[in-house]
C-alpha cells in the first residue's frame, strides 16, 4: 500500500474519533477546589464524585485537592478573574470568608439552607460558622471538637483515669514523667497546633460564656482567667517538661510520632486524627477524654470546629448543580456514609445513633459523634473560627514567642486585644460584620 | 556598461532608519512581556502602597498611612534587623570562605576542576532542597548534627536548632552560605585569572609572606570584584525568602522574620496587600540604594 493511499483511512479514523469522543464527553464540567489530600479522604470523595457522575451522566467532576493554605493563596485571584472553580472547600470563618462574602465573591446560601431543608437535615454548627452579617455563604463540614486522645494501656499501668480538673491533669503528667514517658505528645513548629492548644486550654478556663462573650459579643479578652491558661500551657508546663524535648523545634508529625511509638502518654487532638491512628496504631488501645476545667464539676468546655466547608463562587455557570453537587456531598446518606466509613469523617448531616450503628464506623468516630451530640458538654467554636486574619497571625507568632521567653503572657494578652479591638473596628469581627 | 551605483545621503538616511524600526520591531516582543510581568507588577505595587486593599474588595486610598504604620511597626524593624544580620552572616560564612578557597585554588593544585564543582554544587540545588536537607540536620529527633554531637560525647550541646530564638537565625545563616560561598568562589576564581603574576613574583622577592601577598597584592588587584559580589549579596540576602520561609516561616516568633516573609504574611495571611506593597517599596527602595552605591563607587574607581 503507498503512503498516500495509507493516509487518507487514518486521517478518518482519527476524524471519526474526535467526533465520537466530543459527543461522549461531557457537556458539563464542574470545577471544584478541594483539600481531599489524605489517601482515605480522596478514595472517599473519589467515590462520591463517581456516585455524582452517575446521577448526572452530562456532568464531570473535575477536582483539584490542595491544602486549605494554598486554597487561601490562590481563591482571591481566581474567583476576582471570573475563571475560578464552580465550588469551593475553603475554611468557612469569618476571617477567610468574611471579605470573600463582602466583595460579592461567593454566592449567598441564605434561601438554599431553607430550599433544600438543610436548615432541618444539617447541624447548627455548619450553618452558624459561615453565617455572617444575617446572610450564610456555606456549609460547614467536618464536625469536629479537640479532645485528649491517651494510651489506654499507659494508663492502666500508672494507674490512672481520665482527670476530672487541670489539676488532676498535671497529676497524671507528673507520674507518666517519673515512669519515663512524655506526658503530652505536642509539637510546636507548625502553627495549628499552636493555635488548637491555646484555644482548647483558653476555652478551658473560661467556660462558653466568656468564650463567646469575647468572641462573638465584642467582649475584652483581658481576664485573669486568659493569663492563668496562657501561663499553665505555655510557660509553665514546658518547664516542667510535660511536653517533648525541643518541642518547639518539632512539626506536627513529628509530634504525634511520640504518641504513635507510646513514648508519650496524651495526645490532645481534633477528632480529624482519627484517620491517623486507625493508619498508625495498632499496639495499643485509645481512650478519649474531654479537655477538664480547672475546678471539678464544672461542664468540660470544649473547641468546636467545622474544618473547611463548601462555597459556591457567584461567577458560576451553574449555580444549581453547583447547589446539587454540595447537596449531594454534605446531604445525602449515600454520601454521609462514605465520609464515616471510608474518611473516617463526621459530616454535617444529622443521623441517628440507628443509622450508624448499621454503619462500619471505627470506635473512635462513634465516641467523637456521641460527644459532639451530647448536651453536657459545652461547644465553642475555635479560634480561627472567628479571629479578625491580623490578630490570628499574631496568635500563631505570640504563642511562640511565649515559649520561647521573647514576649511575657502580659504582653501578649495587651496585644491580642488591642488586634481584637482594630478588628472590630474595622467590621471583620463575627459581631461587626456588615455587609455593604 | 556597467554603472557604478553610489547611495545618496537620503537614502542612507531611509536605510538607517528602516535598519532602527526593524530593531525597534524585534524588541517589541521582549518589551511587551517586560511590560506585563515586570513593569507592571513594580508600578501597580507602588499605587498599591497608598491603597488598603483586601484583595476581594474595593481599594480604598489612605495615601501615606502604609507608610507611617510600616515605620511605627515592630515587626517591620525586627525583620530588618534579621535582614541586615543575616547579609553579615552570608559575608561573613559566604563570601570570605568563597574568596580563600578561590585564592587556594587558584595555585597549581591536583584536581582544581574536581573541587570547583563539588564546592560549586550546592548552587546548583533549589532552594526548596535545601531547605529541605538542612531541616533534617537540624531536626533534634533525627537530625545529623545532634546525632554528631552524640557521637562525639558533646550531646550537651544538643538542642533544636530552629527552635531557639538564639539559634534559629544562625542557622539559617549556615544554610544559606553552603548555598553561596561556592558560587563566591566561581566568580573570585575568575577574577584571579586576571591578576598580574609579575607582582606576586616582586612581593615573594622582596619576602613577603603568603599572607601579606593576600593582603597587599591580591585584595587591591580584585577589589573591585570583591565590591560587586558583596553588593550582589547584600541584593540577593535583602531578598531571601524561599529559604527562611521553609526552614522557619520566620520562627520561633519573629526570630528568623525577614521583609520578605513579613511582607508574605502581612499580604497573603493577613490581607493587608496594601500595607504589603509599602514594605515591599520600602525593600527596594533600599535595595535601590545599596546599587547605587555601589555604582557610584565603582565609577569613581574606574
Amino acid at each position: 500500500m503507498s503512503l498516500k493511499k495509507g493516509v487518507f483511512p487514518c486521517v478518518l479514523v482519527m476524524a471519526i474519533t474526535l467526533i465520537v469522543a466530543g459527543s461522549v464527553q461531557a457537556a458539563i464540567t464542574l470545577k471544584v477546589w478541594d483539600q481531599w489530600t489524605g489517601t482515605l479522604d480522596k478514595q472517599a470523595v473519589d467515590m462520591m464524585d463517581a456516585n455524582f457522575e452517575k446521577m448526572h451522566p452530562d456532568v464531570k467532576i473535575e477536582r483539584s485537592a490542595m491544602p486549605a493554605a494554598t486554597i487561601a493563596d490562590k481563591i482571591r485571584p481566581a474567583l476576582l478573574s471570573g475563571t475560578g472553580p464552580d465550588v469551593i472547600y475553603p475554611e468557612v470563618g469569618i476571617t477567610f470568608l468574611g471579605p470573600l462574602a463582602k466583595a460579592g465573591l461567593v454566592m449567598d446560601l441564605t434561601e438554599v439552607w431553607e430550599k433544600r431543608g438543610w436548615n432541618q437535615k444539617l447541624v447548627e454548627g455548619a450553618k452558624a460558622i459561615p453565617t455572617f452579617g444575617g446572610r450564610t455563604f456555606g456549609v460547614g463540614h467536618e464536625i469536629e471538637y479537640v479532645p485528649i486522645y491517651y494510651n489506654k494501656n499507659i494508663f492502666n499501668k500508672l494507674g490512672v483515669t481520665p482527670p476530672k480538673s487541670i489539676s488532676e491533669l498535671e497529676d497524671i503528667c507528673e507520674k507518666a514523667l517519673a515512669a519515663g514517658y512524655i506526658p503530652i505528645a505536642w509539637s510546636a513548629r507548625d502553627w495549628w497546633t499552636k493555635t488548637n492548644l491555646a484555644t482548647a486550654i483558653l476555652w478551658s478556663y473560661l467556660g462558653k460564656e466568656k468564650a463567646e462573650e469575647a468572641m462573638f459579643r465584642g467582649g475584652s479578652w483581658d481576664m485573669p482567667e486568659v493569663r492563668e491558661a496562657l501561663q499553665k500551657a505555655f510557660v509553665e508546663w514546658p518547664k516542667r517538661n510535660f511536653y517533648p524535648p525541643n518541642f518547639v523545634a518539632l512539626g506536627y508529625d513529628e509530634g504525634n510520632m511520640f504518641f504513635y511509638q507510646q513514648k508519650a502518654v496524651m495526645h490532645p487532638e481534633g477528632n480529624w486524627m482519627i484517620g491517623g491512628y486507625v493508619e498508625n496504631v495498632k499496639d495499643f488501645e485509645i481512650g478519649v477524654f474531654l479537655w477538664p476545667r480547672p475546678k471539678e464539676g464544672e461542664p468540660s468546655c470544649t473547641i468546636f470546629f467545622c474544618g473547611s466547608g463548601y462555597v459556591i463562587s457567584n461567577s458560576t455557570k451553574y449555580p444549581e448543580l453547583a447547589v446539587d453537587y454540595v447537596d449531594y456531598l454534605m446531604a445525602s446518606k449515600e454520601a454521609a456514609k462514605l465520609w464515616y466509613e471510608v474518611a473516617a469523617t463526621i459530616p454535617p448531616l444529622k443521623l441517628s445513633e440507628e443509622d450508624i450503628a448499621e454503619w462500619n464506623v471505627h470506635y473512635l468516630v462513634k465516641e467523637a459523634t456521641k460527644a459532639l451530640s451530647s448536651e453536657e458538654i459545652q461547644f465553642v467554636p475555635g479560634l480561627s473560627m472567628g479571629t479578625p486574619a491580623e490578630a490570628f497571625e499574631f496568635l500563631k507568632t505570640g504563642v511562640a514567642e511565649i515559649l520561647t521567653g521573647q514576649i511575657t503572657v502580659d504582653e501578649f494578652v495587651k496585644e491580642w486585644e488591642k488586634l481584637w479591638q482594630k478588628g472590630r473596628e474595622e467590621g471583620l469581627t463575627y459581631d461587626t460584620f456588615k455587609l455593604e | 556598461m556597467l554603472l557604478k551605483y553610489k547611495k545618496s545621503p537620503n537614502q542612507r538616511k531611509y536605510k538607517s532608519m528602516a535598519e532602527e524600526r526593524i530593531g525597534y520591531l524585534l524588541l517589541l516582543p521582549a518589551l511587551v512581556l517586560y511590560g506585563i510581568f515586570v513593569l507592571y507588577p513594580v508600578v501597580d505595587s507602588v499605587v498599591l502602597s497608598f491603597y488598603k486593599w483586601d484583595g476581594a474588595g474595593p481599594r480604598i486610598f489612605v495615601s501615606l498611612a502604609n507608610y507611617i504604620q510600616a515605620f511605627k511597626d515592630r515587626v517591620v524593624w525586627i525583620s530588618f534587623r534579621n535582614n541586615v544580620i543575616y547579609t553579615a552572616g552570608i559575608i561573613a560564612f559566604g563570601v570570605f570562605p568563597g574568596l580563600i578557597l578561590a585564592t587556594l585554588l587558584a595555585g597549581k593544585i591536583v584536581g582544581r576542576t574536581v573541587f570547583e564543582a563539588i564546592f560549586f554544587f550546592p548552587r546548583l540545588l533549589t532552594q526548596v532542597i535545601v531547605a529541605i536537607v538542612w531541616s533534617w540536620i537540624f531536626n533534634p529527633v533525627f537530625g545529623l548534627l545532634n546525632q554528631v554531637l552524640r557521637t562525639v560525647g558533646l550531646g550537651f550541646l544538643a538542642k533544636g536548632w530552629l527552635g531557639e530564638p538564639r539559634f534559629a537565625l544562625p542557622a539559617v545563616i549556615v544554610a544559606g552560605a553552603w548555598t553561596y560561598f561556592g558560587f563566591c568562589m566561581v566568580i573570585f576564581l575568575a577574577a584571579l585569572q586576571n591578576t598580574d603574576p609579575t607582582l606576586y613574583d616582586a612581593a615573594r622577592i622582596d619576602g613577603a609572606n603568603a599572607v601579606q601577598i593576600f593582603i597587599n597584592v591580591t585584595l587591591p588587584q580584585i577589589k573591585y570584584v570583591v565590591a560587586m559580589v558583596i553588593v550582589y549579596t547584600v541584593i540577593d540576602s535583602f531578598k531571601v525568602f524561599d529559604l527562611v520561609y521553609l526552614l522557619t516561616q520566620g520562627g520561633p516568633g519573629h526570630a528568623t522574620q525577614i521583609m520578605a516573609t513579613y511582607i508574605y504574611r502581612k499580604s497573603f495571611a493577613e490581607y493587608f496587600f496594601g500595607y504589603g506593597a509599602s514594605i515591599a517599596v520600602l525593600l527596594t527602595c533600599f535595595i535601590l540604594a545599596i546599587s547605587v552605591l555601589y555604582l557610584r563607587y565603582q565609577e569613581r574607581g574606574m
